[in-house]
């Protein structure tokens, strides 16, 4: 660490003093890095200081690597790596390239060549009062277009478009942005994008007969559609930030970390990054438990083949041998309740189970995973089912 | 100390001269341990090329790789030093004619001459140009993780007999890491952190390019699309970046230029190595109900 120019102080609101950055900008840093602990995430003042260090050695403009900067320094966790891409997205939305020109350079996108898109930069920059050039039809023809050939430059400006016309956002409304990006997403008929596309490529017989081409197909225009989603939700998060300034808007959006997330309110997403989040834990219990067998095998001391193994360092017990008990193997039931009222934790319940008994060898692999992939939805009654394995 | 990489772009570029595609996030990490001074943490899901970067890293600053293997049980004296007490207990034993006081005889055995350096010790000792790998290291248990906090803080170890050795160097140091379990606060303090993912689409395909160079692009782009749609379903163990890779060797051995339904139903085994993977896989991609002589055998 260069630690020449970092000067700390006494712990406190902001725990740093950088002497070569600009107070403004360390202003940002250090809100920012507030706002990761206020959502829950551990940063200490070491990596705090890591984190101010670590962005000297980056262009500030560069966006990507101004994230990758902070991230390695700040975030230890892939779970928190979404909370971290919220708050950087708040935070450093001034960075990113607006339509409105607002963005780090206000211009257009360099290398640039499509006349089109230039053209609707102009008209997305003019607001939505001069777009009457562009009329709804064409604004969802160019659409396609763009994400056909998935141009992003163009797709950026017609999030820009659309937003303006289409979201319907009022100034101060203390607002997350969900209902302005569903009412986009609404107007740009999103729903029937991926049909569109499909019928387009096929069309132009890029999509074989097959049902695996055509699954394929299928699956590549649906992640330029969350592509397409994902742009337009950071320029209606761009806005927002511009309306309402970046605390009020990370307060708004602050959400709960993976492990912190209440079982009965959990959507699937969260479900999802919950039991990414448990995974771990199930392994570091495997771990634990064949760790205290393993200890446990280590008997008492074989006299007799100490002495016989002494015999080729001249008689000296150098390398001690131990005699190794043989336990007797454990039987394991586990008595799980998988009906409805409990369908949000029983899978997560079930799938610990399969995996600590996968991960530890003496468990055994007897087939007792009929209670395990039963529905909980589709048993009505009360189901008590018990799984024995015996090792 | 010369620093190693110019800027981030010259560390992508430098690692793809030995084949090894990084992203943005990869080489920002890489150029800011370069300049930070901080051993990385690099953890993701199994075969995505964690240990290949260490190795990567290595050949481009042509530097030597000490690696050490973690496991559980890894103890100080596999990690760090160990005295090596069956030779000291000879050189007492030849001294048996009381030649030498006992003063010399201690002197004597707790001498570099006994001393069995293991991988650390070895890395902080080195003169030439070093990388660190320290690989798997949630395998070792929690208390003895913290015998790497000295030497990853300080790149020094104390030896009770023959006192402080510090690093002359200050060489690049990646722990790898499969999330078994949660490492220690102190540990993760002390490191830059690195999650890599499986690759996008574009960067799988380039990567089976740059591996297999046989292969044509085309062949490429539908092996990295079916690898990705693959990873999307529920499985036990996702297709990582080497078997993608020895997807593709396989088809060209077997010598497809075209993937279908047939091939891959024949040659799914490569990618995945549970049956009920194999199983989903092949019902979900259409493939299902043809015969297969390699996934015959295997069950067989």
């Amino acid at each position: 660490m260069r630690g020449a120019d970092v000067v700390p102080r006494a712990f406190g609101p902001s725990d740093v003093t950088v002497v070569s950055t600009e107070p403004a900008m360390l202003d940002i840093f250090q809100g920012f890095v507030h706002e990761l602990r206020a959502a829950g995430l551990p940063v200490s003042m070491t990596e705090n200081l890591d984190a101010m260090t670590a962005v000297e050695h980056v262009p500030f403009e560069d966006r990507e690597a101004l994230k990758s900067a902070l991230a390695a320094t700040l975030v230890k966790r892939h779970g928190h790596w979404k909370v971290f891409d919220t708050v950087f997205d708040v935070y450093f939305s001034f960075l990113s390239r607006g339509v409105d020109g607002g963005g780090a350079d206000g211009t257009a996108p360099e290398g640039d060549d499509d006349e089109l898109a230039q053209q609707l930069m102009q008209a997305a920059m003019q607001g939505g009062g001069a777009m009457g050039e562009v009329s709804n039809e064409d604004l969802a023809r160019m659409l396609l277009d763009a994400l056909m050939n998935m141009d992003r430059d163009v797709l950026r400006a017609i999030a820009g478009a659309a937003v303006t016309r289409f979201a319907g956002m009022e100034p101060g409304r203390p607002v997350g942005g969900a209902y302005y990006l569903y009412r986009t997403l609404r107007q740009l008929d999103s729903e029937g994008l991926v049909a569109k596309m499909m019928a387009q490529a096929r069309e132009k017989g890029e999509v074989g007969e097959r049902d695996l081409d055509e699954r394929l197909a299928r699956e590549e225009f649906e992640s330029r559609l969350k592509a397409l989603k994902e742009i337009i939700e950071a320029e209606i998060r761009r806005r927002l930030v511009a309306d309402r300034g970046v605390e009020a808007m990370a307060r708004t959006l602050r959400k709960p970390l993976p492990e912190d997330v209440d079982f009965m309110h959990a959507s699937r997403e969260e479900m999802q990054s919950l039991q990414k989040a448990i995974y771990p834990l199930t392994r570091a219990l495997a771990a634990r438990l064949a760790q205290r067998r393993r200890r446990r095998n280590r008997g008492h001391l074989d006299f007799r083949a100490t002495v016989r193994h002494s015999l080729s360092y001249g008689g000296v017990p150098a390398e001690p041998k131990f005699k190794h008990p043989k336990p007797s193997k454990p039987e394991i039931m586990v008595i799980a309740d998988i009906s409805g009222s409990v369908a949000s934790f029983a899978p997560s319940l079930s799938s610990s189970c399969t995996r600590w008994r996968a991960s530890s060898p003496r468990f055994g692999h007897g087939s007792s995973s009929t209670a395990s992939t039963r529905s909980p939805s589709s048993s009505r009654r009360r189901t008590r089912s018990a799984r024995r394995s015996n090792a | 100390m010369a620093e190693r990489f110019e800027s981030v772009d010259d560390v992508v570029d430098r690692l793809r001269g030995f084949d090894y595609l990084s992203d943005k996030m990869i080489a920002g990490v890489v150029f800011l341990a370069d300049r930070l001074e901080k051993p990385v943490l690099v953890e993701g899901p199994a075969g995505v090329g964690k240990t290949e970067l260490a190795k990567a890293v290595a050949a481009v600053t042509g530097s030597r790789l000490i690696r050490l293997q973690c496991y559980e049980g890894l103890d100080e004296s596999k990690a760090l030093y160990e005295w090596n007490y069956k030779k000291q207990l000879l050189r007492i034993q030849a001294d048996r004619e009381h030649e030498s006081d006992w003063e010399t005889v201690e002197a004597d055995i707790f001498s570099e001459q006994f001393l069995l350096t293991r991988p650390l010790l070895e890395a902080i000792r080195a003169e030439d140009p070093i990388v660190l790998l320290i690989d798997e290291v949630d395998r070792v248990e929690i208390e003895t993780e913290a015998l790497l906090l000295e030497v990853l803080s300080d790149f020094q170890v104390s030896i009770p007999e023959l006192g402080t050795i510090v690093g002359n160097q200050r060489p690049l140091v990646f722990l790898t890491s499969n999330n078994t379990r949660d490492l220690s606060e102190a540990l993760k303090r002390r490191c830059l952190y690195l999650h890599i993912d499986y690759p996008d689409l574009e960067r799988e395909k380039e990567i089976v390019r740059v591996r297999v160079p046989e292969i044509d692009a085309e062949l490429a782009e539908q092996v990295a699309k079916v690898v990705t749609s693959i990873r999307r379903l529920d499985l036990k163990k996702a297709p990582s970046i080497s078997e993608t890779i020895d997807w593709a060797r396989t088809l060209i051995y077997l010598g497809r230029n075209d993937l279908d339904p047939e091939t891959i139903g024949e040659t799914l085994n490569v990618l995945l190595k549970y049956q009920s993977d194999v199983a989903k896989a092949r019902k979900e991609l259409g493939v299902d109900g043809l015969t297969s002589p390699l996934a015959g055998a295997k069950r067989g």
